[in-house]
């Protein structure tokens, strides 16, 4: 059991936090529910353990959405003058500045559509993602579809208004 | 059959449709404009969205990575932890059509009408280009043919209508082009070769004729500028009647100079592969005579004078010594093999690239290898090879102090021109 722990975590923890990185915001938040997870792993080991960790992980996510986004918004604020001296100033402003927008565009998605977009960017296929979901597979295409326009078309309005305010 | 929906055109562009439904979306695509031109735009969309979730990083162990790089190379420069699959993996091949609008139709028609007009005005200059040369009728050149086709010129080849045709019709107007056509087609074989040796065995020599060629064209160079100043006088004025004559003396004199040239050309050249030559045999000659007597033998006045002869290694580019024979980026890597590609963490990736298998210890040949290239402090390159594993595919062996493991779906195999330990070392960092 420790050794198949051990595999689980070597094979998805760096893809469980970056997913969960995404969906939050928050880094040391994405650590520490991806942690929970597999915590929940050890406790009770799933047959097909990659929808399994993604789904508990993004229940997690859920159940602790809003104090840990306002607690997420504090953290990134440190965090952000905590990365500066490592390159020029204007590479880490014009890359946290991105990343922000691109955080925001994520933010306007309905829970279903990030989540499906961000478990598609970890490789998902559909029927993983509707296992994860617990969707219809016919549903997923529809759902990555919206998704998908909706975050292009929310990023490209924050920037049209970036450029309208400056 | 109705046009599509945009979720199945995200699950076509996905790879997530059956055969069945393969066969008769394609078919509709094939003649569905509109529908086409639907898929291009869901497909910028999905491209874009894929790229907006891939700018949000982090590694494995929850650091956000660290901006090196100014936005513009970052792509270059920084491999993303996380690109999406490729989703055309395992997909049957479909031909997306493209169905061009009614402004784009013109476009072509435009385009090809331009093909053909350019081919007439060809053939049309190459026409006229025979007919001057062959001393025919064109009567609206017959003022730029004393120019044109000098007495030394060399016939093209009948076949090559085309050629002799452009030759010819450069000819008529500039300069400089009576002294090129003065000039032999090809040098005598035997001088060629010779000439192609010197190149190759003693640059010097042929610098030196260079600077001879040049001096010698300096020489001639009054006599071809007038050759030039008389035919645009033939262009731009009307001839008079008493300089006629006088300006065919300037021609004549001219294509003598030329012909001069030429022919000093070829001396010099000859001169220099005679000395590249007797270098050379000087050289297989003291070889020789170093391979027979192992003691150091004593040079004459001579050899001594020669420079020694320095042989210079080859420097081998950083790609060539990471044997990549096809350099690719984050998106293929990860269309290659499945998954995101994986990095040395704190360690910047010079490039990456396809490799055959075979330069991979332990695996399989007959695929190629993903090589994330880096270099340590030294200059010495560290591949991080990686192959997608295949069911049942054994893991084949590697060299003592080369690590090899498996994460997730993806062999890696850690080597390069650095020691056992340092791989040994840098193993960990592997996400």
């Amino acid at each position: 059991m420790t050794a198949d722990l051990a595999q689980l975590f070597e094979q998805y923890y760096g893809s469980l936090v970056r997913m969960l990185y995404r969906r939050t915001g928050d880094r040391d938040r994405a650590e520490d529910l991806a942690q929970e997870t597999f915590a929940r792993a050890v406790s009770a080991p799933p047959d097909n353990p990659r929808p399994w960790l993604f789904a508990v992980a993004l229940n997690l996510v859920r159940e602790d959405g809003r104090r840990a986004v306002t607690r997420g918004r504090r953290l990134e604020l440190l965090r952000v003058e905590e990365d500066q001296p490592q390159s020029g100033p204007d590479a880490v402003f014009e890359r946290n500045e991105e990343i922000e927008r691109v955080k925001a565009a994520l933010g306007t998605l309905n829970d279903r559509d990030r989540e499906a977009l961000l478990l598609k960017a970890e490789g998902f296929n559909y029927e993983e993602i509707a296992a994860t979901l617990g969707l219809a597979k016919g549903a997923i295409g529809t759902t990555l579809a919206r998704a998908r326009r909706r975050l292009v078309e929310a990023y490209g309005a924050q920037g049209r208004g970036k450029n309208v305010a400056s | 059959m109705s046009h599509l929906d945009e979720g199945t055109l995200h699950a076509l562009l996905d790879g997530e449709l059956e055969m069945s439904e393969m066969a008769e979306i394609q078919a509709h695509l094939g003649s569905c404009a509109a529908c086409g031109s639907r898929l291009r735009e869901v497909k910028q969309f999905l491209m874009e969205a894929d790229r907006l979730v891939a700018e949000v990083q982090i590694d494995a162990h929850g650091r956000v990575p660290i901006e090196q790089a100014p936005r513009r190379d970052r792509q270059a420069a920084e491999p993303p932890f996380r690109e999406p699959p490729d989703p055309w993996e395992g997909a049957p091949v479909l031909l997306i059509p493209d169905n061009p609008d009614p402004g784009e139709l013109g476009r072509r028609w435009l385009k090809r009408l331009a093909w053909a007009a350019s081919l007439l005005v060809i053939v049309g200059a190459g026409y006229i280009g025979l007919q001057v040369q062959r001393g025919g009728a064109a009567p609206f050149l017959t003022d730029a043919a004393p120019v044109a086709s000098p007495p030394q010129a060399a016939p093209a080849p009948a076949s090559n209508t085309l050629a002799a045709g452009l030759d010819s019709g450069r000819a008529a107007a500039p300069a400089e082009k009576p002294a090129k056509a003065a000039k032999p087609a090809t040098p005598p074989p035997s001088r060629t070769g010779a000439v192609q040796k010197t190149a190759t065995v003693a640059p010097d020599s042929l610098a030196r004729a260079k600077r001879n060629e040049v001096k010698a064209e300096d020489n001639v160079g009054g006599r071809a500028d007038k050759l030039a100043r008389v035919s645009q006088g033939d262009e731009s004025e009307q001839v008079e009647p008493g300089e006629t004559e006088s300006k065919d003396n300037v021609v004549r004199e001219a294509a003598q100079a030329m012909a001069e040239l030429d022919r000093e050309r070829v001396r010099q050249r000859a001169a220099a592969a005679t000395a590249a030559l007797d270098t050379a045999a000087r050289r297989r000659a003291q070889t020789r005579q170093a391979a027979n007597q192992p003691a150091p033998v004593t040079t004459t006045a001579a050899q001594s004078a020669e420079p020694p002869v320095t042989l210079i290694p080859a420097i081998r580019t950083p790609e060539q010594r990471a044997q990549i024979y096809l350099r690719i980026g984050l998106d293929e890597a990860s269309r290659q093999l499945g998954s995101p590609v994986h990095v040395i963490e704190g360690m910047s990736p010079i490039f990456m690239g396809l490799s055959q298998g075979r330069l991979s210890a332990g695996a399989d040949t007959a695929r190629p290898v993903v090589r994330v290239v880096y270099q340590d402090s030294q200059g010495r390159l560290i591949f991080l090879d990686q192959q997608r594993v295949r069911a049942g595919q054994p893991a084949g062996a590697v060299p003592a102090g080369e690590p090899a493991w498996t994460l997730g779906e993806t062999r890696l195999y850690l080597h390069g021109e650095v020691g056992p330990d340092v791989l040994q070392r840098i193993r960990p960092r592997v996400r």
